[in-house]
């Protein structure tokens, strides 16, 4: 939907999306999981997965906004870059 | 093209994400490994980052770009009242985030919610007649 979207689908290309998903996803599993066992069961190894889900859900921002960040540009500058696999499409 | 008005509020959105979600982390670790426990006067600020600051942000921003266009110029309508629109939601979303800090003010924060009222009423204002099928208006002649 954005501009700028890098048509090569290997992981290497898209790898700030995938960074994006799995952190988001593995976080979100591990906050169920975890976080009605914490109240439950205080300093058990529930607390140390709710740090880790807290940490994942907020690498999962960073890397969005970093796949996100250079592809809000208007279209001229897409193709001004001159990248032919980028989507320049609006 | 992607217009200026929707890549600053899509940009500001980006950063109330990283905000909002920095925030909601730290209260989450609170809970497993208390630290601080003032972290919770953030719950509010937490909360209007990521409901305003975020997602209606990104949203009126993506829509102001993707809806369909208008067949005459300007093609997204009156683009005074799309600036105003961001500019109010934005104020809006500032005064919210400072709000539970600055309680002894009267009507602080209920400026704060009529200036996210104005936008939303500026983004309907602006977007009612982009809501169309260019097959309709064609049909119409």
């Amino acid at each position: 939907m954005f501009p700028g979207r890098n048509k090569d689908e290997s992981l290497k290309a898209q790898i700030w999306s995938w960074l994006t998903y799995f952190s988001l996803n593995v976080g979100l599993i591990l906050r169920i999981v975890a976080e009605p066992q914490a109240v439950f069961e205080p300093f058990s190894v529930f607390n140390a997965m709710l740090l880790v889900s807290a940490l994942l859900q907020s690498f999962a921002a960073v890397f969005y906004i970093r796949e996100m960040w250079p592809r809000l540009v208007p279209k001229r500058q897409v193709v001004r870059k001159g990248l032919s696999n980028l989507d320049s499409e609006e | 093209m992607l217009p200026l008005i929707s890549r600053i509020m899509i940009r500001s959105a980006f950063i109330y994400l990283l905000l909002g979600v920095t925030l909601g982390a730290m209260m989450m670790i609170q809970k497993a490994y208390p630290f601080w426990s003032g972290i919770w006067m953030f719950r509010e600020v937490h909360i209007e980052m990521l409901l305003f600051g975020w997602i209606i942000q990104f949203t009126l921003g993506t829509a102001y770009w993707m809806l369909p266009k208008l067949l005459e110029a300007p093609i997204r309508g009156n683009e005074l009242l799309a600036w105003l629109m961001a500019i109010s939601l934005n104020f809006g979303i500032l005064v919210m985030i400072v709000s539970p800090f600055v309680s002894v003010i009267p009507f602080f924060s209920a400026t704060g919610r009529v200036l996210q009222l104005i936008a939303i009423l500026l983004f309907v204002t602006l977007h009612w007649r982009r809501v169309v099928s260019y097959r309709a208006l064609e049909e119409k002649g």
